[in-house]
């Protein structure tokens, strides 16, 4: 049997209308029934106390209280009813710098805009199928920043090991058009540059 | 709190919160053919974009305004000049102007990898402006076809001969 949406309640935050109408519609298509909007995070974070969702799918840049910042309160503040709520963020940022910035804030997923149906559903499949574990440390709570079983944890190398990542290991995605040509991009100018400078 | 366990240096506690959304949904994936619609309806999504772009290209043009001015500067600067290209990047994709979002690419890309600007970047991120704003407000869809590709690309080349100017790499 498929997923039943049905059952499973979704907020959308993003300050851009058609934006928020589009994500809608398509949810509605996937079989959601259940579906909150917001326009900023602070109307968001009202929304996310009364209704709790399972899913909160939120964008970055939004006046008066931004995407991060939404995130930041939904896992820290008192009133928060659900801590470990999934968060789907996305944005049109996409340099590593931005990714590290909200995976720091405690995301569970990236999606980079504009993203296709398939990017969507994958990012929401991965919280059904994938779910973080989560840590609390003194500066940070949220999502394990890497899909790492702690049961590996063995002492105070954890650090060193982090350099390596398996399959299962991996650290939060851009999406794979998105990274693929920015990589291919940056791959070309490297080259042109080094050219050019020889 | 759930699942909860302690880390043996005590610096970190893990904790495995319980998969409300698996118990609420389900397992089973879902059928191809709504991926299929949904896809379609996105394809298919007619939205005005143009009085947004003009919303976006206008807080650009004021932020290079406000750069040559000097009124603002620094990590300042350039945040108030990547957000609006970035809500061009990230919009106009998803509808259905996809040349917005390869032209607002280029010179993100560019901006996210400088520390300082100087009037040859703004010349650029000008130069970009106003090749948006022709795009935006003619509504021209779509990827721009070949004459939209070297369009970018003659855009991608300007920021690389930049790049070769200040020795400058870029850093992903």
């Amino acid at each position: 049997m498929p997923y039943q949406f049905e059952n499973a309640s979704v907020l959308i935050v993003d300050d851009m209308k058609p934006m928020v109408s589009l994500l809608s519609s398509l949810l509605r298509i996937f079989g959601f029934r259940h579906i909150y909007t917001a326009y900023d995070g602070q109307e968001a974070f009202k929304q996310f106390c009364k209704h709790r969702p399972d899913i909160i799918l939120t964008d970055w840049m939004m006046e008066p209280n931004d995407g991060i910042a939404l995130v930041e309160r939904v896992r820290k503040d008192s009133l928060s009813p659900n801590k470990f709520v999934p968060i789907i963020f996305m944005t049109g940022y996409s340099h590593r710098i931005r990714v590290e910035r909200a995976r720091d804030a405690g995301i569970t997923e990236f999606l980079a805009k504009p993203f296709n149906v398939k990017d969507l559903y994958a990012r929401i499949e991965r919280l059904i199928e994938k779910p973080r574990q989560f840590v609390e440390a003194t500066d940070f709570f949220g999502p394990d920043r890497r899909r790492k079983n702690p049961k590996d944890y063995d002492g105070p190398f954890r650090r060193g090991e982090d350099d390596t990542v398996s399959e299962d290991d991996q650290p939060l995605e851009v999406d794979m058009v998105e990274r693929e040509r920015t990589e291919l991009m940056l791959e070309v100018l490297r080259k042109e540059i080094s050219q050019e400078t020889q | 709190m759930p699942g909860n366990k302690k880390t043996p240096g005590g610096k970190a506690r893990y904790y495995t919160p319980p998969n409300f959304l698996r118990e609420k949904v389900g397992s089973g994936g879902i059928d191809p053919k709504i991926l299929n619609k949904a896809q379609t309806f996105l394809d298919e999504h007619d939205v005005e974009f143009a009085p947004f772009a003009a919303r976006f290209l206008a807080m650009l043009e004021e932020a290079i305004r406000d750069v040559r001015s000097g009124k603002l500067t620094g990590k300042a600067a350039l945040s108030a000049l990547t957000g609006p290209i970035m809500e061009l990047k990230a919009n106009g994709g998803m509808f259905r102007y996809r040349l917005v979002t390869e032209i607002a690419g280029v010179i993100l890309n560019f901006l996210e990898n400088l520390d300082e600007l100087n009037e040859d970047a703004l010349h650029l991120v000008d130069a970009h402006r106003k090749t948006l704003d022709v795009i935006a407000m003619n509504n021209l869809k779509g990827d721009g076809g070949a004459e939209g590709r070297k369009l970018a690309m003659a855009l991608y080349e300007a920021c690389r001969r930049y790049y070769a100017k200040y020795d400058l790499a870029p850093k992903g």
